[in-house]
């Protein structure tokens, strides 16, 4: 509606209107996103995004693989952020076979899949900050994220693609060191996290690419289905963690960050909010992880029950839900991934007519998308 | 060599060595059945070999050679033993191995108890295991149904607003059932915008975000191919709520772009995989896959390894400069 308006109001001086092509070769645009804007002069009257380039297919080879083998496929949704993905579809499987998964194995889903989320945010600060002009970001960010690598690297094997859990539990318990490295992470966190937020907070070329940039009211947030640090940056308060405890999220104590004013500034107090409370539930974890098995036990063939079940996380691009009908068989009968990434773009176009081209690199950035999940 | 070879059997069967040589094939015969078929019962290792090593050798080759082998040449004659038994051993043993790998690895352990009835009889062996495995096969497939089935989704009942919504749009809710503790409602697609409009406005309901829309292809279900299943949300109340509607194929849904904007994108994807015409959509193309793509990939008859070379001919223009794409296409097939 109101970009309609826009669209059709005449340009300034009568000047021509003029169509930019912004990638999908592009850097800012954080893989193969093609975005198509109408000009008037540096002001953005019209956008329409091209998307699929990193089209392959997964909820169709999902209908061809058992429940098993589909697991590592889930890893390369979001690939900057692959063991939130895993927890996802897993839990999504146990649901239906209603298998409880022991709670030490829980515990650890837990201090992964958040540790996941403080990697992810870091990426998408350095990257949104560099895509802003503050270069230096990105390097602090990746000094920090490195040393989350290296733990999943030592406990899962992989550093991007971890493919950490299994249908039941996790495959492996957790190595000897780990409690001990997850502690030293978690103790230097703190202080560089204020380091970047001295980088940043009241950089003044910061705030005037970010205040009130891209602002969303809260109903339209709603009524957009934008989930996650999207969301709550317009003052929602909804994460899934509490609203609809997974896992073992009900054992721990932590807030939700909500932003104000919805615009992009308030988008970046959240995720930044967001990394603190992610290291205030590992230290619960860690403390009160349970001794036991990491694995339920599960039937070697897994054959859910005839019908359908839908379960979500929050995963840290939003809410990512999985929709799976089962018809008895070792396959799933359909597969179907409700992508953030994919629903949080639709508001780019709301959020960057009426501002200039650069904002749109901005608003990119503030989404936090991952072409991987959106084209799946 | 050859000529060795074929001597080595006579010692099964030559009377020369008469104590030692037929011992000596049944401690050969035991080990090779042991290796092969794996914790089978020993009666059937010693039922064997006398019928099918000795019958054969035991006829031809005591005429032929009985005296010449010396004693020294046993120590050779065991090692090629072995080498002559399997071929002699191999039909009355690989049925039944062959029978275990067609039905699948669960079924090796029960397959251990049968032959030791069925040791003396080499044909029958290898038919009788069939039966007791094709039995709790077929018993495996009807079981879960009907075990699990039912127990996974229920009526929904004592439900407040469930119960609103029966009594507000009466027959056009045709089912109100709950999967795994999820409440799902099947409604008739004439009236599922009015369902929806009064589930994101009523007080009671108040599902003001469409988490998730989809759907599912049900080709054998003739008359209503496709399921179109919305997740909804409430942020107040805090509940999810599945609606579902049929449609059949060809015919278009009603666009919920009108009551939540986030499902433009949602029902872009389902016309883009699922061919399904959404009426009232503001901007109804493709999104995931090129706009002039033949074929939806969701659908149930989409297969999965599918290549579509001519798009790509059109759309890759190197390809018409130099090449003949016949003599392309063979070359990856050669490769395969």
């Amino acid at each position: 509606m109101q970009e309609q308006q826009i669209a059709k109001q005449e340009t300034l001086f009568d000047a021509e209107e003029m169509v930019l092509n912004m990638g999908p070769q592009h850097p800012s645009t954080h893989g193969v996103l093609r975005v198509i804007l109408k000009l008037d002069g540096e002001t953005v009257i019209g956008l329409d995004c091209d998307i699929g380039f990193l089209h392959r297919g997964v909820e169709k080879i999902g209908e061809h693989d058992t429940y098993a083998m589909i697991t590592p496929y889930w890893d390369r949704l979001d690939y900057v952020a692959a063991v939130s993905n895993d927890l996802c579809y897993v839990e999504g499987v146990e649901k239906m076979l209603q298998v409880e998964v022991p709670k030490r194995a829980e515990y650890l889903r837990v201090i992964l899949t958040e540790l996941q989320r403080i990697a992810s945010h870091l990426l998408w600060l350095g990257t949104h900050a560099m895509d802003i002009g503050a270069v230096t970001v990105l390097l602090y960010c990746f000094r920090e994220r490195e040393e989350i690598l290296k733990i999943f690297e030592d406990f899962i094997g992989a550093r991007l693609t971890a493919h950490a859990f299994r249908i039941g539990g996790l495959w492996w318990d957790a190595y000897p060191e780990f409690e001990k490295r997850v502690r030293d992470f978690l103790k230097i966190l703190p202080s560089r996290i204020d380091e970047y937020e001295t980088l940043l907070n009241a950089n003044r070329i910061w705030l005037q690419r970010t205040v009130g940039i891209g602002i969303l009211s809260a109903e339209d947030a709603i009524n957009m289905s934008l989930t996650g640090p999207p969301l709550r940056g317009s003052g929602v308060k909804y994460d899934v963690r509490k609203a609809q405890p997974y896992s073992a999220y009900s054992d721990f104590q932590f807030e939700i960050p909500v932003g104000e004013n919805g615009d992009t500034y308030d988008r970046y107090l959240v995720r930044m909010e967001e990394m603190k409370q992610s290291a205030l539930i590992i230290e619960q974890a860690l403390d009160g992880l349970p001794e036991g098995p990491v694995m339920a036990k599960v039937p070697k063939i897994i054959k859910p029950p005839v019908g359908d079940v839908y379960h979500s996380i929050e995963a840290p691009k939003g809410e990512l839900g999985v929709y799976m009908v089962s018809d008895g068989t070792g396959k799933p009968y359909r597969m179907r991934i409700r992508p953030p990434s994919y629903i949080n773009l639709q508001s780019l176009k709301r959020m960057a007519v009426g501002h200039l081209v650069a904002d749109v690199v901005a608003l990119i950035g503030t989404l936090d998308i991952v072409l991987g999940e959106v084209d799946r | 060599m050859a000529d060795e070879t074929k001597d080595t059997p006579t010692d099964q069967g030559s009377e020369s060595g008469e104590e030692k040589s037929p011992a000596k094939p049944l401690e050969t015969g035991k080990p090779l059945e042991t290796t092969t078929v794996g914790a089978d019962v020993p009666e059937k290792a010693h039922a064997l070999p006398p019928e099918a090593g000795s019958v054969l050798p035991a006829e031809e080759l005591e005429a032929k050679v009985k005296a010449e082998l010396p004693a020294g040449e046993k120590v050779k004659t065991e090692a090629k033993v072995e080498d002559a038994l399997p071929g002699v051993d191999k039909p009355s043993l690989t049925p039944t191995v062959e029978g275990a790998s067609e039905k699948g690895q669960p079924t090796v352990p029960k397959k251990v108890q049968p032959p030791a009835h069925e040791a003396a009889p080499g044909a029958p062996a290898a038919e009788k295991p069939a039966p007791p495995k094709a039995a709790p096969a077929a018993g495996h497939k009807p079981a879960p149904p009907p075990r699990k089935g039912p127990v996974i989704t229920v009526d929904i009942t004592g439900d407040a607003l469930i119960d609103r919504i029966r009594e507000r749009f009466g027959e056009n809710i045709t089912e109100a059932v709950a999967t795994l503790g999820q409440q799902v409602i099947r409604v008739k697609k004439e009236s599922l915008i009015e369902l929806c409009r009064f589930l994101h406005d009523d007080a009671e309901a108040l599902f003001d975000m469409c988490a998730d829309e989809t759907a599912v292809h049900w080709p054998e279900r003739t008359g209503q191919e496709f399921d179109i299943v919305i997740q909804l949300y409430s942020l107040p109340k805090n509940r999810r709520l599945r609606v579902k509607t049929n449609l059949a194929d060809g015919e278009p849904s009603p666009s919920l772009t009108g009551i939540w904007a986030g499902t433009n994108w949602m029902e872009r994807e389902i016309f883009d995989m699922f061919g399904i015409q959404f009426e009232g959509h503001p901007d109804l193309r493709r999104i995931l896959l090129p706009s002039d793509w033949p074929g939806h990939p969701l659908r149930k008859e989409y297969p999965i390894e599918y290549r579509d070379n001519a798009w790509t001919d059109k759309h890759l223009e190197y390809r018409e400069l130099d090449y003949d794409t016949s003599l392309i296409d063979v070359k990856y097939a050669e490769r395969r």
